[in-house]
């Protein structure tokens, strides 16, 4: 920054300081006046009469008398006048007062802005001629130079990028190289994949035998057959026991090697009054008719926590279906429960269940449905129309 | 251009900007000054002759007398017939209203003599800056400033 600049900066700032001091000045000369007025407004009334010079314009005068010194007439702007008491125009010129203060007040104020814009300028001046000691660091600029510069800047950049791409292509060449195998190859590898993806397997269902740690979640899919079984690596979970079971023949015919391998096999003997409600309770199963059924309404008390009145809508089959799923589900939970109970046995005390905690349930739900629909009744309508 | 030159220069138009304007204000600031006393009897006079057609003297003068920033007073003149009037330097003197009148008449003329003086000197020092500048125009070897040439639009 030049000398003649800050000059001229703080030539302009003098100037508006300057500026804002004239105003203040005349504001206040317009408040003196108006104390003036209003000292002599309340002393006016005193007096009926004040002896005056009464002026006419500012070169000459006559004398006489103030008369009626409690009646003003005040200017209110725009040549509006208006009469008050002496006491009421007081008040008025008090009330000018008020905003006369509050203009000077807001000069003030400006002005105290202004002040330390002048303080910084004053200093900018003192550094400009390095009067405190103080030096200014100036770099010079050449900005011919600059573009020459930067020019050389830019080719060596990107000559550096050009050797980077280079050796990035040599580098993926190689490896395209090294990726090209023969068919041969590429299928013995795949065969190894494969081998040790089946290896995988098995440990993996080695270990989840061992411990079924979620014991239902095979049965939230009951219906995977078994080519889905072999294609996804699902996680199974195996029972010991299932030869016996019928319904899980299907998946454990198919595991029967793991099963043999398996060495937590647990056998134990059920006492023989168990044994007997168990088969008492297949019976009932396989009967599937107890014999205090001699009315339809009968089987309303005993399957009507299973079966609703059917409704006209479609839904019955779907809801029936569902339910005796639900039913499956129930049986292989308790089942699975008995089965924790076989694993936790290992440890030497084993628990037996009496057979009133095996539900009815056992027996299978297809059954239920059959008895159902054979006694289901026939509206008057279907019966005309199956004729 | 030589040094010597360069000061020359520069000592003219510190004079010219500094004593031929300075003096020039001056004069064009006591030339207002009297043109407003001028003004301010002129009215005076006005005022007389209102009062001497209206016959207002004869009676008791009313009038509203401003007691600063436009508060009005009401004001009686008893006796109207006499006026007191600055005759300059602070000094007044009482007239009748047909006294003042000639007085205000010869005082005007006083005042615009020498308004037409202060006018003559204004002119001269516009004259002396006119010719400093030219005189500095040819120190510095600048070209006359011609008229800007102009275009008749229609």
């Amino acid at each position: 920054m030049e000398a003649a600049h800050l000059a001229r900066l703080r030539e302009e700032q003098d100037k508006a300081i300057l500026e804002t001091d004239q105003r203040i000045a005349q504001w206040e000369e317009m408040k003196s006046n108006y104390k003036a007025l209003q000292d002599r407004l309340n002393s006016l009334s005193h007096k009926t009469s004040h002896d005056i010079m009464v002026p006419f314009g500012p070169c000459a005068f006559m004398p006489g008398k103030i008369v009626h010194t409690n009646e003003i007439m005040v200017l209110l702007g725009d040549n509006w006048f208006v009469e008050r008491s002496s006491k009421q125009a007081a008040e008025i010129a008090g009330r000018r007062l008020t905003t006369i203060d509050k203009s000077i007040h807001d000069l003030n104020e400006q002005k105290k802005l202004l002040q330390p814009r002048v303080d910084v300028t004053s200093e900018l001046q003192n550094i400009s001629q390095e009067k405190d000691g103080v030096r200014e660091i100036v770099e010079d600029y050449d900005s011919e130079e600059e573009r020459i510069w930067r020019e050389k800047h830019r080719k060596n950049v990107q000559m550096q990028k050009k050797k980077e791409k280079l050796e990035r292509e040599k580098r993926e060449a190689k490896k395209e190289k090294k990726k090209v195998l023969t068919d041969e190859e590429l299928w013995a590898r795949l065969d190894e994949l494969e081998e040790i993806e089946t290896k995988g397997k098995e440990l993996q269902r080695l270990r989840v035998d061992e411990a079924p740690s979620v014991p239902s979640f095979s049965q939230t899919q009951p219906m995977l057959d078994e080519s889905t079984e072999t294609q996804t690596s699902k996680k199974h979970i195996q029972w010991q026991d299932n030869e016996s079971d019928d319904s899980y023949d299907e998946q454990s015919d198919d595991n029967d090697t793991v099963s043999t391998s398996c060495k937590n096999r647990i056998t134990f003997t059920h006492t023989p009054s168990v044994q007997q409600n168990k088969s008492e309770s297949s019976e009932e199963c396989s009967e599937s008719t107890p014999d205090n059924i001699t009315s339809p309404s009968d089987v309303y008390k005993y399957f009507g926590h299973l079966t609703q009145p059917k409704s006209i809508l479609k839904k019955e089959k779907k809801q029936s279906v569902r339910k005796a799923r639900e039913a499956e589900i129930e049986e292989t939970r308790n089942r699975s429960s008995i089965k924790k109970m076989s694993d936790t046995a290992f440890t030497g005390t084993i628990l037996e269940k009496s057979a009133e905690t095996l539900p009815k349930v056992k027996c299978p739900t297809p059954i239920i449905q059959t008895t159902e629909t054979s006694k289901r009744p026939v509206s008057k309508f279907r019966a005309s129309r199956q004729k | 251009m030589s040094q010597k030159s360069a000061d020359k220069i520069l000592a003219y138009e510190q004079f010219l900007n500094e004593t031929l304007r300075e003096d020039l204000k001056k004069v064009l600031e006591a030339r207002d000054e009297i043109h407003k006393q001028m003004s301010d009897y002129l009215q005076l006079k006005t005022v007389i002759e209102r009062l001497q057609e209206t016959k207002l003297t004869d009676d008791v003068l009313k009038t509203q007398i401003d007691m600063g920033n436009n508060f009005y007073v009401e004001a009686k003149v008893p006796d109207a017939s006499r006026i007191c009037v600055a005759v300059g330097y602070g000094f007044f003197v009482e007239f009748t209203l047909d006294e003042a009148v000639k007085f205000i008449d010869k005082k005007n003329k006083r005042l615009t003599e020498r308004s037409n003086n202060l006018t003559n000197d204004a002119a001269k020092i516009k004259a002396n800056i006119r010719l400093v500048l030219e005189g500095l125009r040819e120190m510095q070897h600048l070209p006359s400033s011609s008229p800007k040439p102009f275009r008749d639009i229609f």
